[in-house]
């Protein structure tokens, strides 16, 4: 391996997005069959854009029950690559569908911008990696959004018992599975890029 | 006494209160209004600060008032009368006496809403409860009390059947209900392997025509919606992929880089495998498709030279497909993947594995329930539970299902391998069940 792919291994290990133990060992699959672990996170990529607008579908919904199934299969994918950020967002998905706060989160750390876009379908990145989300920050114009506005408001006042309050959970973990999902796959090109 | 028989406690509360009710006031209304009369002051009277009234001569009080106002005959009976009211005699202390204006004789009584000129406060005077008849003695309250605590007694006992009888018959419901589920899962079961056949056989005309030079318009992802004839022993099922017959030697010999040879089943699934009804199933990146109609194949077989075992891989995550199969391939084994509960029961039925890998969350049928039908034919094949709830109930769910290990997710490599030669190769010293011809 050329230095430079140790640096990259070494910043992918320092990011705190994977758990390096269990990529690595998927990358040494590479070693039978060129490209393996580039594909396989090619087809977890794919999963991820078709899973994250199914949540986004199920909030519409308020189906707290498939937000669960759907949280929980996506943890099992990011976990087998190894991608602990994600999954700890979509294990957060799986329990509060349950109307579990098994990390007892408040509500009151909602980052309310940052749900604003998980009102937004999928998570199609840029071609450079980008983060779509910065661009979008002066752009919030849409109905729903400012209905959401409204809700802000009553944040605190949502209590355990209304499914408002475990749809707002989620969004906040489908928010931060967002954002991680686009470090992880920003950190995950570099380092492919290189080998 | 009444008592001793066993008359609820509620008969003589019911009388009590009845009576109550009617004649509530009236004892304490007639007092009142006999205080009203003048011509009686010598006998009965209001003391002077008008909170109190005493009978000053009873046995006048006794001979004449009485009986013209109560009911009463004799004057320890209007005593008790008033005591059931909660009237109270008022002692006169001895100090007192000498000064007491109305004699030693005389019976003083006091309420606190008893008073002169307030008819009002009447009707704040009400009869004590019964337990009150205490003259006779507290014998009698005991028993009232034994007596209740019999009743709630057998009370309690009835319930206590009637609960009993209510969970057997709950019990039987839920073993009918269960008998019934499993039968409707056969029978699905059953259903699905007619309509996979159904699903083969048209594939394969398909296939027939397309090689004959008939070009034939792309095929529905419905294909029981075609109008085509075809008993099911028409044509006896060649399928490439049916593991029975890939299992023997391939027939082409592959250079070790390019052993993930994909061959799909040229079968057309009537339901998606991924549960999402929003998203395209998105397919592995390196499997041909050589059929256009069959987009994801319920069973794939991965093939390699001289596989050492045959692993049925039940999961419907692709990510977890891809780097499991790798994992599995590496380890030396032919690796066949479904990817719901209902495709694993009918894969198992057809064919022998060494081993099974069951994810437990899957669409159609859950690898839990999967595994317990699995068993009702196939007790020896190991069955493995991979999954991420490894809560103590849940192990003890999946192993009374009849799975044989658990592999936590997310695994390694390493978790995987020792789960592999703890099943495979404990079957490889108790009994050389693999063909000699692959050693």
């Amino acid at each position: 391996m050329s230095s430079s792919s140790d640096s990259k291994i070494k910043s992918l290990q320092d990011s705190g997005l994977v758990d390096w133990s269990v990529l690595s060992e998927i990358i040494q699959m590479d070693e039978d069959e060129e490209d393996f672990s580039q594909q396989l996170f090619e087809t977890f990529v794919n999963q991820v854009n078709d899973t994250f607008k199914e949540i986004n579908h199920y909030l519409k919904t308020k189906d707290l029950d498939n937000l669960s199934k759907t949280g929980h299969f996506l943890k099992g994918s990011a976990a087998a690559l190894g991608l602990t950020l994600i999954s700890q967002q979509c294990e957060r998905i799986q329990n509060y569908g349950h109307k579990i706060n098994f990390d007892n989160f408040d509500i009151r750390d909602v980052d309310r911008e940052k749900i604003k876009d998980v009102e937004e379908d999928g998570v199609e990145t840029n071609e450079n990696g980008k983060n779509k989300y910065e661009d979008k920050e002066n752009n919030i114009t849409k109905d729903s959004i400012t209905k959401d506005n409204k809700k802000d408001d009553e944040f605190s006042i949502l209590d355990q018992s209304s499914d408002e309050y475990w749809i707002l959970l989620i969004k906040d973990a489908l928010a931060k599975a967002k954002s991680g999902f686009i470090s992880t796959k920003k950190a995950l090109d570099d380092y492919f890029e290189t080998e | 006494m009444s008592l001793q028989t066993p008359v609820p406690p509620n008969s003589t509360l019911a009388t009590t209160a009845s009576s109550n009710q009617s004649g509530s006031n009236d004892f304490v209304k007639k007092l009142f209004l006999m205080l009203l009369e003048d011509s009686y002051k010598d006998i009965v009277r209001w003391t002077k600060t008008g909170d109190s009234f005493v009978v000053i001569n009873t046995n006048e009080f006794t001979k004449d008032i009485l009986p013209r106002h109560f009911k009463h005959s004799n004057f320890a009976s209007f005593v008790r009368q008033l005591n059931k009211y909660d009237f109270h005699k008022v002692k006169i202390p001895n100090d007192a006496k000498s000064t007491y204006p109305y004699g030693e004789d005389a019976w003083e009584f006091k309420h606190p809403d008893f008073k002169i000129n307030d008819r009002e406060s009447l009707d704040n005077i009400k009869r004590k409860g019964p337990n009150i008849k205490k003259p006779s003695g507290s014998i009698t309250t005991k028993e009232i009390n034994n007596n209740g605590m019999g009743q709630i007694d057998l009370h309690m006992k009835e319930e206590l059947k009637k609960l009993r009888k209510e969970n057997e018959v709950l019990q039987n419901e839920v073993k009918l209900l269960t008998n019934k589920y499993k039968t409707v899962v056969e029978n699905i079961v059953t259903l699905k392997n007619y309509n996979e056949r159904y699903d083969r056989n048209l594939t394969i005309l398909a296939n027939t025509l397309l090689q004959a030079g008939i070009k034939i318009p792309p095929l529905e992802i419905d294909q029981h919606q075609h109008h085509l004839d075809h008993s099911p022993k028409s044509q006896p099922p060649q399928i490439p992929s049916q593991p029975s017959q890939a299992t023997p030697i391939p027939i082409h010999s592959q250079p070790q880089t390019q052993q993930q040879q994909q061959q799909p089943p040229p079968q057309v699934q009537p339901q998606q495998p991924h549960h999402t009804p929003v998203s395209v199933p998105s397919q592995p990146p390196h499997q041909p498709s050589s059929i256009p109609s069959s987009s994801a194949s319920p069973i794939s077989t991965t093939q390699i030279p001289n596989p050492k075992f045959h692993v049925l891989l039940v999961e419907d995550d692709n990510v977890c497909i891809q780097l499991c199969r790798k994992f599995l391939v590496k380890y030396g084994c032919q690796v066949t993947v479904v990817t719901d509960g209902l495709n694993a029961i009918s894969t198992v039925e057809h064919t022998k594995y060494d081993l099974v890998l069951m994810d437990i969350v899957m669409p159609n049928l859950d690898g839990a329930t999967a595994t317990s039908i699995i068993r009702s034919f196939d007790t020896k094949t190991p069955i493995i539970a991979m999954t991420g709830n490894i809560e103590d109930q849940d192990l003890v769910n999946y192993l009374q299902n009849g799975m044989s290990d658990i592999l936590a997710k997310p695994f390694t490599k390493d978790d995987l391998y020792s789960i592999l030669a703890k099943h495979l190769l404990k079957d490889d010293i108790e009994k050389d069940r693999k063909k000699p011809k692959l050693e």
